[in-house]
């Protein structure tokens, strides 16, 4: 799976998950967390989500804003994780 | 207004005061009751309600509801019982474990630590807790269970519909306290007074229908730290005053801290008074001596909770429309 392909996933994930309105979603570089998009329990959900899917762990202290709060910085985080 | 690292200085008499004369406009001029309930928990902001009912409608006119379950501090109760016995306060003692039992509420939470730590059998203590302090760790609000072991302790992330399933089943409590007050309110046409201080009430730390579950909120425009003013004042025990503030829900002693806000209420006030009177990031970070990119950090997650919880202070919607 190649960068686009991991950032697809994500935001697919991400728009049928958190988005309930008709919108398009979050751009790939929107902060999840300022726009209310997700909140501690959906934290929570998708780091669920990316440890299921892209078989990686990840350790608490991986847990930043800079890692996972955006989808261009979650697709980051998981290729520098896949690498 | 000048930012100088504390909260305004308050006029406590005169808060005292007008706080006082708001219960008794409300209860008797606004509910028309006969008196007012308040649930003591052993923490000082229902302490400073009771006190200040008290002294709104008498003391003939007040019942306070100590409401323990076998998760509670045993200390909470003592705390209650100390201060309805310093200030003559008539108390009703209500377990409700019984009912807790009945919903299923421990063993739905049980079943879930298990999932977690499957050597739990139920005796040892635990406690949902967040990460560290905000002032320290650029971390998300991720939820673990800490479990208390012979070993030491050992934390756990969990999952988001486990937390949810975690969080359902604990504000059972908080819940089932409410249809206490309100079956005792209702027997003595009391009105029931809550206790939500000013930070909970924005930042939505209190569970809907339940702690929030009530008629009147006398202290919803107080931040804890002139909360813990206005109670020296008032005279509530030594014992209320100096303990760490904490909601009191899970089997393992949690802090308000830890579990929900990541900042100590002294430091947690001053930056919602500041964020409130729109003071700069910078000026804030100069004045209390640390990075700008922390004062921000706080401020998102601030504005983040309250965003969040928003709904916590509507009421529910209905279709806006006459018909036919």
């Amino acid at each position: 799976m190649n960068r686009e392909q991991v950032a697809e996933k994500v935001e697919e994930y991400i728009r049928k998950n958190f988005v309930f309105d008709d919108s398009a979603g979050p751009a790939r570089d929107d902060s999840l967390l300022d726009t209310g998009v997700i909140d501690s329990t959906g934290v929570l959900e998708l780091i669920s989500y990316i440890e299921g899917t892209f078989g990686i762990a990840i350790e608490d202290e991986e847990l930043t804003p800079d890692n996972l709060d955006s989808i261009d910085r979650i697709t980051g985080f998981i290729e520098s994780k896949r690498a | 207004m000048k930012f100088q690292n504390t909260l305004p200085a308050l006029d406590v008499e005169k808060e005292i005061d007008l706080t006082v004369e708001f219960i008794r406009d409300q209860a008797i001029n606004r509910f028309r009751r006969d008196g007012i309930v308040v649930g003591i928990s052993g923490g000082i902001d229902s302490a400073v309600t009771a006190i200040l009912s008290q002294k709104a409608v008498g003391n003939d006119k007040l019942i306070t509801i100590i409401m323990p379950e076998k998760e509670s501090n045993p200390i909470s109760a003592e705390l209650a019982e100390e201060l309805a016995a310093k200030f003559g306060m008539k108390t009703i003692y209500r377990e409700i474990t019984p009912v807790l039992e009945a919903y299923g509420a421990y063993k739905m939470r049980d079943d879930i630590v298990r999932k977690y730590f499957p050597e739990f059998d139920g005796s040892q203590k635990w406690k949902l807790v967040q990460p560290g302090s905000l002032l320290e760790k650029d971390s998300l609000n991720v939820y673990s269970i800490k479990m208390e072991s012979e070993s030491g302790p050992a934390m756990k992330r969990i999952t988001g519909r486990d937390l949810r399933a975690i969080v359902g089943a604990t504000n059972l409590k908080h819940r089932t306290r409410m249809s206490v007050l309100y079956h005792v309110a209702e027997s003595e046409n009391y009105l029931v007074a809550g206790t939500t201080n000013l930070s909970e009430t924005l930042l939505g730390f209190y569970v809907k229908y339940g702690d929030g579950g009530v008629d009147i909120e006398p202290l919803s425009h107080l931040y804890k730290t002139y909360i813990y003013q206005l109670g020296r004042h008032l005279g509530v025990p030594e014992g209320i005053i100096n303990r760490s503030p904490s909601p009191d829900t899970f089997s393992s002693e949690t802090s308000d801290d830890e579990f929900f806000f990541r900042l100590p209420y002294d430091t947690l006030d001053v930056f919602m008074w500041a964020m409130r009177e729109n003071v700069p990031a910078d000026i804030i970070a100069e004045t209390m001596g640390i990075e700008p990119k922390k004062v921000n950090r706080i401020f998102g997650d601030l504005k983040r909770k309250e965003d969040s919880s928003y709904h916590f202070r509507e009421m529910p919607a209905g279709p806006n429309r006459r018909v036919p």
